[in-house]
């Protein structure tokens, strides 16, 4: 018998958690520094598309891995954990983008890139897991 | 809502890590069943109420009734 902290779908998640992880630092490394340097030289907004499709599907397989460890886990408690800190933060996510959105069409404040929103969604979903495990404290 | 699980647990002298084993789930999942911030679903509570050899509602109260 396992705790839910030490279980298979626990231990899946926290590996895919990694691969995702460097997966989208490189997905978001790529087009911040290598685009304005390798898009010159090669001549083609193919090149373009072919970064930014990595960050695209970085950011499906954060939701592929998140999908899975919810179907595989066992201990419905850290299910219900999980999903609670998933909508606050997609809440948190939305309001802050319109938010922001809202600004820079009316305020002229400084343009937010949408690639951005994703690691946002990463920070707050885990400031949501602390605070919805308080909760249950 | 309400229920006998501390009660049930010290009879046997079970920690909570110690159910939570038999249960097959994560500590503070016990935690929060036990102080009635979390609802357990039916098959985990007919779990524990084949572990204790109880019926439901004998570890769990209905605050409405």
């Amino acid at each position: 018998m396992e705790h839910e902290a030490n279980s298979p779908a626990k231990r899946r998640f926290t590996d895919r958690f990694h691969i995702r992880v460097l997966l989208r630092l490189l997905a978001l490394a790529l087009p911040i520094w290598a685009i304005p340097q390798i898009l010159p030289k090669l001549g083609t907004a193919g090149t373009a598309y072919l970064i930014a499709s990595l960050l695209g599907f970085a950011g499906l397989g954060f939701i592929v891995t998140h999908g899975v460890y919810l179907v595989t886990a066992k201990d419905e408690f850290q299910r219900t954990v999980h999903i609670e800190s998933i909508l606050w933060s997609i809440g948190v996510t939305f309001t802050v983008t319109t938010f922001w959105g809202l600004l820079e069409t009316f305020a002229h404040i400084p343009h937010l890139g949408a690639l951005w929103i994703c690691p946002m969604f990463v920070v707050f979903m885990g400031l949501a897991k602390r605070l919805v495990r308080l909760r249950y404290k | 809502m309400k229920n006998r699980l501390k009660v049930l647990r010290a009879e046997r002298d079970w920690s909570q890590a110690d159910l939570a084993q038999r249960l097959e789930v994560s500590r503070q999942s016990v935690n929060a069943i036990e102080t009635g911030k979390f609802d357990p679903s039916l098959p985990l509570a007919f779990k524990l109420a084949r572990l204790f050899g109880l019926r439901i509602e004998e570890i769990f109260e209905d605050e409405r009734s």
